[in-house]
């Protein structure tokens, strides 16, 4: 027959009524449901680069102490990279490896040494063990919780920026469980300042919007060249989330100066398109910088 | 009311659906029913990173496909399940003189097809919606969806629309 139109398939499908739910099956989900915990297994924000309680790291770093199979290799392992010389390198002090089968994790945890820059190196060395001591904890809580189930976190690190300005360490956060998201943190030394400054160190909010417009210009034109391509541009945009930038925007500057502003997933694309990342000019941003 | 009693709440208000996508992309309703087990846990345990609570049932529709896929990846690990998803359905024999049924039709389609045309029809979601439950672009579900009715009309006659 020729193809079913919209209308003849909702009318049909109404007709025969959507399958029941067995009784079998509806008994298995109030069991589940009664014996979930009371509480949440663990209260995370939407975004493990949010500032975290020091509680709540001690409270990983106790768990981790008693865990088994887990091998975390202090200092002098892999990855010991140097950069700018002898000023500023980027070391992994940390790496932590567990796999059952089912769970796994993979992680190698930077720290910044910085000669020059001290002060700044060690605000970002809190906040990377901060926030990677979380979503440690988070993959023990998720093995505990669902032991039958599958979930991992990788994490790793990259220096994207070594310049006589900037220097540009991203820290990049994956965790798998029921569907997979990918977070990435950058963190930056001016080493002109000797500061470790954040998004809205350099842009005030009232420049947020003639940045914005770039980015949608850019989103715009990937989408007129490329049909595989989708944003959600104006009132698209899934969960309510908004395009709009923050003051703790994850961004980086290329070497040649460029500023490349960076999305979490899921954010204001489909999650099939990962992070997405918009490169705005120098000559467009600079006028707007405080 | 406290997280897990919301949360219980929003499961057995869309039980039906749950139980419905887990059984089109697992065509066993023992299968479906693990599933839906393993998902609820996945679910209760990342109900923090459910940022719009208005969207819970897509966000509980995507736990459920994924858990599904992951467990026909455990169940049958020499058939790339990512391939299921650029097949076409095979090529059916319909007998003209029998009546079929939509839902029985839409059985017998690819994996790929089953789960658009659910989302689709029985949940009334719009391709975009189902691209972000499904992590796909928005593309290729609105191929895969004329596919997929292209496809069910191989397993229907005319009449089996006229009752």
């Amino acid at each position: 027959m020729t193809t079913p139109s919209d209308r003849d398939i909702r009318r049909q499908l109404e007709a025969e009524g959507r399958p029941a739910v067995p009784d079998f099956v509806h008994q298995m989900t109030e069991a589940t449901l009664a014996a979930l915990p009371e509480k949440l297994p663990v209260q995370r924000r939407p975004s493990p680069f949010k500032r975290i309680s020091a509680a709540a790291a001690c409270a990983a770093l106790l768990m981790l102490g008693v865990l088994p199979n887990v091998s975390p290799a202090y200092a002098q392992a892999a990855g010991r990279i140097p950069l700018l010389g002898s000023l500023i390198r980027v070391l992994t002090i940390r790496n932590y490896t567990y796999d059952d089968g089912s769970h796994l994790l993979e992680a190698d945890i930077p720290h910044v040494e910085d000669d020059d820059n001290a002060e700044a190196a060690a605000l970002i060395n809190a906040d990377i063990d901060a926030l990677t001591n979380a979503a440690v904890s988070r993959f023990y809580h998720e093995l505990e919780l669902s032991g039958q189930g599958y979930g991992s976190i990788h994490i790793d690190y990259e220096t994207v920026t070594a310049t006589d300005r900037w220097f540009t360490l991203q820290l990049r956060v994956t965790e798998t469980a029921a569907s997979s998201t990918t977070y990435l943190k950058y963190y930056h030394i001016d080493r002109q300042t000797g500061r470790h400054v954040g998004f809205g160190d350099l842009f005030a909010p009232d420049s947020f919007a003639a940045l914005e417009a770039a980015i949608r210009a850019e989103m715009q034109a990937q989408m007129d060249a490329d049909p595989q391509i989708d944003y959600y541009i104006e009132d698209e945009q899934p969960d309510g989330a908004p395009t709009t930038l923050s003051a703790d925007q994850p961004f980086f500057f290329t070497e040649n100066g460029d500023l490349v502003i960076v999305y979490d997933k899921y954010t204001i694309a489909p999650g099939s398109m990962g992070n997405p990342a918009f490169t705005i000019p120098k000559s467009v941003y600079e006028p707007l910088l405080k | 009311m406290n997280e897990k009693a919301y949360f219980s709440e929003q499961i057995r208000l869309y039980e039906q659906n749950i139980y419905g996508l887990a059984l089109s992309i697992l065509k066993n309703e023992h299968d479906a029913a693990d599933v839906m087990q393993d998902a609820i846990l996945k679910a209760y345990s990342s109900l923090h990173t459910l940022r719009d609570r208005r969207k819970f049932k897509s966000w509980i529709l995507s736990i459920v496909h994924n858990t599904a896929i992951e467990h026909l990846r455990r169940q049958k690990p020499t058939i790339d399940i990512d391939e299921q998803y650029d097949l076409a359905a095979p090529e059916p024999t319909v007998d003209p003189e029998t009546r079929h049924t939509v839902r029985a039709a839409i059985e017998q389609l690819s994996l790929a097809h089953r789960e658009v045309i659910v989302l689709y029809y029985y949940e009334n979601y719009s391709t975009g919606q189902i691209a972000e439950i499904l992590d796909l672009p928005p593309a290729t579900v609105r191929q895969q969806l004329f596919r997929a009715r292209k496809a069910l009309s191989k397993h229907l006659n005319k009449e089996d629309f006229d009752r």
